[in-house]
């Protein structure tokens, strides 16, 4: 052990010190990147300590191919895996508070697939370069815990383009978080679209019981899923084999730095431009709960409402509402009365309209405050806006 | 009875769709700004090509 004693450090050629050390022990630099990228802002994706969760539910007995949100941004997708619960935990490594979780209730057949996801948009991966000389490295950073030990595939899917690139990581002790860095190659074919569309999928495969051919550590053309997980271990091969994951973090070169964390402010903000949530019933009834826009009565029997986004969304959302009656209610001209049949009018990425029809007629031009009459929703009926990617 | 169904603005105009599932009511709009890419929008697009008609609004 050896300590080099300077009071700075200059390159050949520059005429000023990149680094000044102080006599309290402390330094000044002039640092202009940190692994090849950004000071701040370096991982692209979003809500990776999982600390966002809108829509609150897990989700029990999965054993089917559609997507799951555990968290926001964060898709479980399995298909032939056998049956588990996909959920948003608080077990997490030191530093952090949540991770998302996919626990085996009923082990299946040796096919099949199962994974955790995120999509990003075209334009937020611009600075990879990819598809061009300077196309830069993706370096994936995260915490896995898993009650299964082996080799897992960490998966890059490029769907601009239909190419892939996977790599190898170990997952050494079971049921102990582990931080693992995975750095995927440049890639200076096909270029992201500069767009609000997906243009990557990061996949944590976590069983792939289809391996066929050889696992893409270049980028290549994407023919077949048989190859993108050859090498991963059956994470979910018994009843309470589980995996998790936090702390995700994918950013420019080739060197993973430490988690960026965010304020619950930053990273909700983030995650309302895919899905924005208004409200979400609990167990017990809330009682009337404000909307958030005045209602105006198109007509007698119609009325309108307002609302603006507090983010701007990916696209002109979708409105999630519960069917059936009596679930929103109007207070117009100190009269009160439900009103139905929900839709979305006038949508754009900042503002939407909801438009419904009143179970008494009022006049015309009228308008009052409206709430949801939470005593008539179910637990976990939600009033949402969608954007997802 | 389709699986989508028009649903009409305070003009008259079907400016958006909506369709029920496992007790909640999604509608997502047809017309406008920004649309294309919504997510249901182009699940329904992909639906609408298969040959499917939406029934008319109420």
């Amino acid at each position: 052990m050896s300590t080099l004693k300077v009071d700075a450090i200059r390159h050949n050629s520059a005429t000023t010190d990149a680094i000044t050390t102080h006599s309290d022990g402390t330094v000044s630099a002039k640092i202009i990147d940190v692994g090849g990228t950004g000071l701040s802002h370096r991982n692209v994706l979003r809500n990776g300590a999982m600390t966002i969760h809108q829509r609150v539910d897990n989700t029990t007995g999965i054993n089917d191919t559609q997507n799951y949100f555990v968290a926001d941004g964060w898709y479980y997708n399995n298909g032939g895996a056998g049956t588990v619960t996909a959920s948003h935990e608080t077990d997490s490594p030191d530093g952090f508070s949540n991770s998302i979780k996919v626990t085996v209730t009923s082990a299946g057949t040796s096919s099949g697939y199962a994974q955790f996801y995120q999509k990003i948009e075209g334009q937020d991966l611009q600075r990879f370069a990819k598809g061009s000389s300077g196309a830069k490295k993706f370096a994936v950073s995260f915490y896995i815990k898993s009650k299964v030990t082996g080799n897992f595939v960490l998966d890059l899917y490029d769907s601009d383009n239909a190419r892939s690139c996977q790599q190898i990581y170990t997952v050494n002790q079971s049921q102990t978080w582990e931080r693992k860095t995975v750095i995927i190659p440049a890639d200076t074919t096909g270029t992201f679209d500069n767009d609000v569309n997906s243009s990557l999928q990061i996949y944590w495969k976590v069983f792939d019981g289809n391996q066929t051919g050889t696992l893409h550590t270049t980028w290549q053309a994407h023919t077949t899923n048989a190859d993108r997980g050859v090498g991963q271990v059956n994470a979910l091969a018994s009843n309470g084999d589980y995996v998790q994951i936090t702390g995700c973090q994918l950013e420019v070169g080739d060197t993973a730095t430490s988690f960026e964390h965010k304020s619950y402010t930053e990273e909700i903000a983030k995650c309302q431009r895919y899905y924005f949530l208004l409200y979400r019933r609990g167990p017990s009834s809330d009682g009337n709960i404000c909307i958030g826009g005045v209602g105006s009565c198109y007509t007698a029997n119609t009325i309108y409402i307002d609302l603006g986004f507090p983010t701007q969304m990916r696209v002109a959302p979708s409105l999630e509402v519960p069917s059936g009656s009596t679930k929103f209610q109007a207070c117009v001209a100190a009269a009160c009365q439900t009103f139905d049949n929900i839709g979305i009018v006038h949508s754009q990425k900042n503002c939407s309209g909801i438009y419904g029809t009143l179970s008494s007629s009022r006049t015309a031009g009228q308008v009052g405050n409206t709430m949801f009459q939470t005593s008539q929703w179910s637990e976990g009926d939600r009033c949402a806006f969608i954007a997802e990617l | 009875m389709a699986k989508y169904k028009f649903f009409k603005n305070q003009i008259g105009e079907n400016c958006s769709v909506f369709y029920e599932e496992n007790g909640h009511r999604y509608s997502f709009p047809i017309t406008g700004l920004d649309y294309t890419s919504n997510a249901e929008y182009i699940k329904y697009k992909e639906w609408l090509d298969a040959g499917n008609v939406t029934d008319p609004a109420d």
